[in-house]
């Protein structure tokens, strides 16, 4: 026990030289890992740097092909999930694996249920045994609720609650934030700076380097399936950690020239979605980029989805070059030309089990590439979608690729690529950069600006405050389903983002 | 960009063991038919005689229609449990209005078809409007299509058909019997709406993932209910073939190829991994017909043959699971 038979005292988790393949992939190449007792580690790369795969082998999900792992001094080969969760290992996924029908208390302690003498499950010592794990992490969940009343903050929370369960000595949180809005954040920050107090040893993988600034001791930067440095994070610099993580200079996070502004072409006046959000308007210029900022809740997606005719709206006037739209569903939206790159780019932006060229050419497969509206012509089809994959450099072997088997960031690029090719002139993203790599990003952003140079008027939709701040030309903030601001952005900070965010008005103090 | 191309570099060319597992996997429905075929061709040569292709090609050809139009609402992600009733109606319906009232051959198909289509046009119309799950509410079509054709004939059966309808079932050409041609003639016609036109493709996309399809202008109304019109249109042309090959028409028609059809349908949706439905179809179709064949020159007894179509149908669909599963792991696109 603890006999540190690898190296000095300090290291609980000693990875080396750990190589997995993949048929036709190297997913890690010859990584070494050191988690040192106590400290938080975060752990960075682009999505396909072999992030997910270290921990998959850590976790016994996957055995490594090379190398050794030792776990608080054992060795790990050959031990399954089972043993290593004993050794006191927990992996807190990004994926929401709960029971929505089960109430909070009883996901909580999913599979370890106390039984009464008939063998039935005792409800009432369920909740007291849940309880506790709950109240580590948030005191606004009711134990009773069912999971799927919650918010999908809130249900990040439970899963975090869960891992708790089993006593953890070692925590792995894979990207927890990405669905967090920012109380639940804060939340969860407090929670971890209370398991770092009790010496719980934490490896954090996350995309935000606000969070690995916030909260980690050290990091371990991974690119390609190869271990690029680890080192203490303060003597680690965001700029060189971006650096690190690319494996090339990102000048600027987001190269935004001299932005053209012109008329307005698009208004939205008193809209009034069936959920959520209440009278809405907003005047969108050509050549813009208009930010729409709120926490998840605030009402934001209501808002798209009922400009695009993805739901039905109460009421409201949408306008076109003064023309007023009537959007019913979302061919009026596109026969308009509003496009919109919907929050879940697998769920409703793709089809993911089809090829990027028909996905690509799904919305204006009628209007563009049938001769009579009924044959497609297959060759101009094929020539349009190989442009495309030029153009936005799509990182895929063929045209003929499953979306389902490309990166998230090559996915939103299709997703897109296929409203490009639609000639649309206004754009609505809902969250288009949620859970891409920063490379995919830095791609994403390129693309939205290039839209507005040509004239385009685009809608931005986002929590993250800081890619807004850097892409938009003018950003409304919503709270509780209203719009409650309006700033130019050249003229406004993170902080003042925030506290409209986050609910201030304005003449209170704005200290918060 | 650098991150592609330093990822392409990444990419190791498949090696040779991998190249073998992938090609096993892709095309192991065929591997596995042709060891199959070998066998029974080596144990009974009559198997592959060309008078037994032939008649293979015939009975695959009766029940070909239903079961294009069936993988054709498979696509659209739907199930049509009724069409061995419609196909019962076209061909009950066609044959009276050509024997009892007299009408001439094209006007009893026409009719054939028309009330195939009504029905059709009745499925879909609960599955788009009435947002009826497509197997209850086919489900309920069949039981209420079952009990009305009873009540109509009486259970009676239609005999003794015009010759200009018997040749449509008996006559040859070129040795060939005319329900083959038309099986290549209708198989060409839904490959190439499926694969070359908006509305084939459409269907394939709302079958992939209908919330996308429909945030990207697709009518998935119109598109799900052409679907059902298409199956109702192609059943009865199944049961009418049937009818005309046989010289007789009966209320139950239809339920002699209810399961091949379906059988061959389903194998059709799985055989690409849910891309090229026709073609996997009309394999599917040939599969499970020479097997039937194959059963019945091996002097399987009837009852035990009509035990085939669901072994096939379940063999296909385990292999489907497993061969996803494997080529998902292998990081391939699958077809």
């Amino acid at each position: 026990m603890g006999t540190a038979r690898n190296g000095d005292e300090d290291v609980v988790i000693k990875a080396s030289l750990i190589s997995k393949y993949f048929p036709g992939v190297i997913a890690l190449d010859n990584v070494d890992f050191e988690v040192r007792k106590g400290e938080t580690h975060a752990l960075v790369g682009e999505n396909g740097a072999g992030k997910s795969t270290l921990m998959k082998i850590l976790y016994r999900e996957y055995s490594e092909d090379a190398g050794s792992l030792y776990i608080d001094g054992k060795n790990a080969k050959g031990m399954g999930i089972r043993q290593v969760r004993n050794l006191g290992l927990s992996l807190i996924h990004q994926d929401l694996n709960l029971v929505p029908v089960f109430t909070v208390a009883h996901n909580v302690c999913m599979g370890l249920e106390p039984v009464n003498k008939l063998g039935f499950i005792d409800w009432k010592e369920l909740k007291q045994k849940a309880a506790p794990y709950l109240k580590e992490i948030s005191s606004d969940i009711d134990l009773d609720a069912k999971v799927e009343e919650l918010s999908n903050s809130q249900q990040q929370l439970v899963t975090v609650a869960r891992a708790l369960v089993a006593h953890p000595r070692f925590l792995i949180l894979d990207e927890p934030t990405a669905r967090l809005d920012q109380k639940s954040t804060e939340a969860l920050f407090d929670f971890l700076d209370r398991c770092k107090e009790k010496g719980i040893t934490i490896i954090y993988i996350s995309h935000r380097l606000e969070e690995i600034y916030r909260l980690c001791d050290r990091i371990t930067v991974l690119r390609d399936g190869e271990k690029v440095l680890t080192a203490p994070v303060q003597e680690l610099a965001q700029t060189e950690l971006v650096k690190h993580m690319v494996g090339r200079e990102l000048k600027q996070q987001i190269p935004k020239g001299e932005a053209s502004i012109g008329e307005v072409v698009f208004s939205v006046r008193n809209l009034n979605p069936m959920a959520k959000a209440k009278d809405i308007s907003f005047d969108l210029h050509s050549g813009e980029i208009l930010g729409i900022v709120g926490s998840i809740g605030a009402g934001k997606s209501e808002v798209a989805r009922a400009i695009f005719g993805a739901d039905r709206k109460q009421s409201g006037v949408i306008r076109m070059q003064g023309e007023e739209l009537k959007i019913r569903d979302p061919r009026d939206a596109i026969d308009a030309g509003i496009a919109l790159v919907p929050e879940e780019r697998r769920k409703q932006g793709l089809v993911t089990t089809e090829s990027i060229r028909k996905n690509m050419t799904l919305p204006s497969l009628g209007k563009n590439f049938c001769a009579g509206g009924f044959w497609i012509k297959q060759r101009k089809e094929k020539e349009a979608v190989a442009k495309s994959i030029k153009d936005f450099r799509l990182a895929t072997p063929s045209p003929e690729q499953e979306a389902r088997l490309l990166s998230g960031g090559t996915q939103q690029k299709v997703v897109i690529g296929k409203w490009l090719l639609s000639d649309s002139k206004i754009y609505i993203f809902d969250e288009p950069t949620k859970g891409i790599d920063v490379g995919g990003k830095h791609d994403i952003y390129k693309m939205i600006v290039d839209l507005a140079k040509n004239g385009a008027g685009v809608i931005f939709i986002s929590n993250e405050l800081d890619e807004v701040l850097a892409l938009c030309d003018r950003t409304l903030i919503m709270f509780n389903g209203r719009l409650v601001k309006e700033v130019i952005n050249k003229d406004t900070t993170k902080n003042e983002l925030l506290f409209y965010v986050m609910g201030g008005k304005d003449n209170g103090s704005k200290s918060g | 960009m650098n991150r592609s191309s330093s990822n392409r570099e990444q990419m190791r060319t498949l090696n040779r063991k991998d190249a073998i597992a992938l090609f096993l996997i892709r095309y192991a429905v065929f591997v596995f038919f042709f060891f199959v075929y070998m066998a029974i061709a080596i144990y009974k040569p009559v198997f592959l005689s060309p008078a037994n292709l032939a008649d293979i090609m015939l009975t695959s050809s009766l029940v070909s229609f239903a079961s294009f139009g069936l993988s054709i609402v498979f696509a659209v992600g739907g199930v049509d449990l009724s069409f061995p009733n419609i196909a019962g109606y076209g061909a009950m319906l066609s044959t009276y209005l050509m024997i009892e009232v007299g009408y001439p051959v094209w006007v009893g198909i026409v009719a054939g078809i028309s009330v195939g289509l009504l029905i059709g046009t009745f499925n879909g119309l609960m599955v788009t409007r009435l947002y009826i799950n497509s197997f209850i509410a086919t489900l309920g079509t069949l039981f209420i299509l079952r009990g009305f054709l009873y009540w109509l004939t009486g259970g009676q059966s239609m005999q003794i058909l015009p010759q200009g309808f018997e040749y449509l079932g008996r006559g040859t050409l070129f040795n060939i019997r005319m329900p083959v041609y038309f099986m290549a003639g209708i198989f060409i016609l839904c490959y190439l709406f499926m694969e070359k036109t908006r509305w084939g493709r459409q269907i394939t996309l709302v079958g992939g993932n209908i919330e996308a399809t429909r945030l990207s202008g697709v009518n998935i109304k119109m598109i799900t209910l052409l679907s059902f019109m298409i199956c109702g249109l192609l059943s009865p042309l199944s049961g009418m073939l049937q009818a005309a090959s046989a010289s007789a028409a009966a209320v139950d028609i239809g339920d002699r190829f209810m399961v091949p059809a379906f059988a061959a349908a389903m194998m059709g949706t799985v055989i690409f991994q849910g891309k090229n439905v026709i073609l996997g179809t009309l394999f599917g179709i040939i599969f499970v017909e020479s097997l039937n064949n194959a059963a019945f020159i091996l002097g399987v007894s009837p009852e035990i043959r009509r035990v085939v179509p669901g072994i096939v149908l379940l063999a296909t669909i385990a292999f489907n699971y497993y061969a996803k599963r494997a080529l998902s792991e292998m990081r391939v696109h699958a077809y």
